[in-house]
């Protein structure tokens, strides 16, 4: 027993002194997660701003004047396009010079003055574009809303319905991605670490050394799994630091939550790509493996968009995703201060992914190695 | 007969050939993958949002407060949870189990009782960006449609009117049932082809040069464009065969319309697929280690194309630099191309004028990677 723990350790440092002393391995540990983490933090946005929107009114009126004088003030608009007739705004919302156009018919003024009468407004949104579109549609009621309420109620605006938006007040995009973020790209250096390790070393044919050593196949698992998720844990606590102190958004759980889930989460991260890295006998062919893997589970662990609009069954299929667990985790940590008790509840997930992936990979690579 | 240059062009497109049907993981990246990318994005991905968790903190007990809650409860889009203090609700809301919770104060049913509008509060969870702006829209249509309904029962006007005043009528051009998976479907193409043109041609071309063969077939008869050629078409022809399996799934497994033509389709997927395939051809010709090269890909194919497709995310939003650097990814062009060939038709002022940026880009690409095969030879 306390021989094979030597001899796993002893693998783990031949790793990290390989890995680390490889400029290849340190330009691939590094880089990609500094670039993509700048890249994305600016990049990353589904909020809806600065849109051109077409307008044809047909209201002589004031009402339709000043309705269109609201609709320019509104930040969430960059440009306003005057357009005269329905073809010339029919071909800029075809050639998607604009994202939606509203008319106002001319009998507006008429019908906001008389009592009785609702004056109605059209708006006509590209439904190309999935998200800004029905955010837009959105924000046109709320303005349209605001217009009609103004003159008529005097009272303060606290009466009604308040609405407060808590852990991100200004709605920024940054703040609502950043833990998204810190999943996605500890994923790939998890990913690329371990998925191509075996792989690459059967290509250049060290692994033949390895397979010959006094190492059994599990102890080979072990070191390669421990000295990964130690490699990959380091870049996580850089991305931490970033996230912290470059772009100050504080870490409001434990700090012992946040290690021990991402140790968990690299972990079973980390045998998938041991997994992957096992049935491929190139590293074409391991790559290619990482990206079968890597994108879908990604994108289906609610960091686009929300888990729950998934269909029921697919929700149900995402529970094995450890990304899903991963980014409920970081999201309660990092943006929310969620309790202990509701992150600790998604460690039981995270430790038997961690538990099926790393038997996978185990018996995978008994079974290649015999 | 065939000129020896054709028929040494066709022998190495042969070879190529073979090489990709030997290996099964380039034949899944070209015909499963498709599958599951389709797959993920027809119905994994939506923003529609239906049954969001709700928590209501009712601080009043009053019949009023009660028929408040059923408004929310009431609709599809809402599932409305019951706490009896608002502290259970706010912890239940830092813990992720609700994305809103609605506080009615205790002076609800008293205030209403008065002829007033009561006030109450929502508190939205920020960290659903997107999701946010949505239930901050359903939670102010619900309150609206509540109060609506008590001035019509207690038939009085005294109740002052918060909303609703003016009728706005929305309609979601070329996608009047209002599926995201309609323009989302289309999108996922963008990735597709991408990887397939750029990641899988970055990889045989880089372990080629890694392994020398490379060399090896250029000291041969083979000419500098001939081998290019021979790299490119075959990847070029697999990826047509990709897009010709995405438009059969997403027309009759997710019933996206396509109203285009099929001259259209191809013409476009044809320009993207040669600047994928220049793009993979450029980068495994600059770097021969597989593992940079294959970051390198991962970093300027699939990442780029997954933002600047304008997809999922939102380009306007962006910072002015990456709205400017986005105009260089072909990405940009063709996912809105692909969306108006599903969605509206062919709408060809649209269409030319993408596909001509598209090409100005390939065409970049190829004359950047003849330039490099070259210099690299000598």
């Amino acid at each position: 027993m306390f021989e094979s723990i030597k001899r796993v350790l002893l693998l783990i440092r031949k790793e990290l002194t390989s890995t680390m002393s490889d400029p290849v391995g340190r330009v691939v540990l590094f880089i990609p997660p500094v670039v993509q983490f700048i890249m994305f933090s600016f990049a990353i946005s589904q909020e809806v701003v600065n849109t051109r929107v077409a307008i044809l009114n047909q209201d002589v009126g004031v009402e339709g004047a000043s309705l269109m004088k609201s609709f320019m003030v509104e930040p969430v608009f960059k440009e306003i396009v005057n357009v005269t007739s329905y073809r010339e705004l029919d071909s800029a919302l075809e050639n998607q010079r604009v994202i939606a156009a509203i008319v106002i018919p001319q009998d507006f003024s008429r019908r906001v003055h008389s009592p009785g009468e609702t004056p109605t407004i059209q708006v006509t949104l590209d439904g190309r574009r999935a998200n800004g579109a029905g955010a837009l549609g959105g924000y046109v009621q709320q303005i349209a809303a605001r217009f009609g309420a103004t003159p008529k109620i005097e009272t303060s605006s606290e009466r009604g319905l308040i609405v407060r938006r808590w852990f991100n007040p200004n709605a920024i995009a940054r703040v609502a991605f950043m833990p998204g973020l810190v999943c996605i790209i500890m994923t790939t250096v998890g990913m690329i670490v371990s998925a191509t390790s075996i792989a690459r070393e059967r290509e250049l044919g060290s692994f033949e050394q390895l397979v010959v050593s006094p190492l059994s196949p599990l102890e080979i698992v072990i070191g390669k799994a421990a000295s990964a998720v130690a490699l990959a844990t380091i870049s996580a606590i850089v991305i931490l630091l970033l996230v912290v102190f470059g772009f100050g958004t504080p870490l409001l759980g434990p700090l012992w939550l946040f290690m021990l889930s991402t140790a968990l989460y690299l972990t079973a991260i980390i045998c998938v790509g041991l997994f992957i890295s096992s049935i491929s006998t190139t590293q074409q062919q391991a790559t290619l493996g990482l990206f079968l893997f890597m994108p879908p589970a990604i994108m289906l662990s609610g960091f686009a968009t929300p888990v729950e609009n998934m269909p029921e069954w697919l929700q149900f299929l995402t529970i094995p995703n450890p990304v899903r667990w991963e980014l409920i985790v970081l999201k309660g940590l990092l943006t929310r201060g969620a309790s202990v008790r509701s992150i600790a509840i998604c460690l039981v997930p995270l430790a038997l992914v961690a538990a099926t992936t790393f038997s996978c990979a185990a018996f995978m690579f008994k079974r290649r190695m015999e | 007969m065939l000129s020896p240059k054709f028929e040494r062009l066709l022998a190495l497109i042969q070879k190529e050939w073979l090489q990709v049907f030997r290996d099964p993981s380039a034949l899944l990246v070209a015909f499963v993958l498709p599958i599951i990318m389709l797959f993920i994005f027809g119905f994994g991905l939506s923003f529609d949002a239906k049954h969001v968790k709700i928590g209501i903190a009712l601080e009043d007990r009053g019949s009023s407060a009660r028929a408040f809650w059923n408004t929310f409860d009431a609709t599809e889009y809402f599932d409305a949870a019951f706490y009896g203090n608002r502290s259970d609700a706010e912890q239940a809301l830092a813990d992720g189990d609700v994305r809103a919770v609605i506080i009615v104060p205790n002076d609800f049913s008293e205030t209403l009782e008065r002829g007033e509008a009561p006030s109450a509060q929502a508190l939205i969870d920020g960290t659903e960006a997107n999701l946010s702006v949505i239930v901050e829209a359903y939670a102010l249509g619900a309150y609206a449609k509540f109060l609506t309904r008590e001035r019509m029962e207690r038939g009085s006007s005294a109740i002052a009117p918060a909303a609703g005043i003016i009728n706005v009528e929305t309609q979601m051009r070329y996608n009047e049932s209002r599926m995201t998976r309609n323009s989302l479907v289309p999108g996922s193409i963008v990735l597709i082809l991408a990887m397939i043109g750029t990641l899988l041609t970055t990889l045989v071309v880089a372990r080629e040069w890694e392994r020398g063969t490379m060399e090896a077939t250029l000291a041969t008869a083979v000419g500098k464009f001939e081998m290019i050629l021979g790299k490119l078409i075959p990847y070029f022809l697999l990826g047509l065969g990709a897009a010709t399996l995405c438009a059969v799934v997403a027309k009759y497994a997710f019933h996206v319309p396509f109203r285009g033509s099929l001259t259209a389709y191809y013409l476009t997927a044809s320009v993207f697929l040669l600047a994928a395939t220049g793009q993979g051809l450029l980068i495994s010709t600059v770097c021969r280690d597989q593992t940079i090269a294959s970051s390198i890909a991962l970093l300027s194919s699939f990442l780029p194309n997954f933002i600047f497709s304008g997809v999922l995310f939102e380009i306007d939003a962006m910072p002015l630099v990456l709205r400017a650097l986005s105009y260089l990814f072909p990405a940009r062009y063709y996912a809105s191309s692909l969306q108006t060939i599903f969605m509206v038709g062919d709408a060809w002022t649209f269409l030319v004028k993408n596909m001509a940026a598209i090409g100005a880009l390939a065409s970049i690409l190829l004359v950047a990677t003849v330039v490099k095969t070259r210099s690299r030879l000598e």
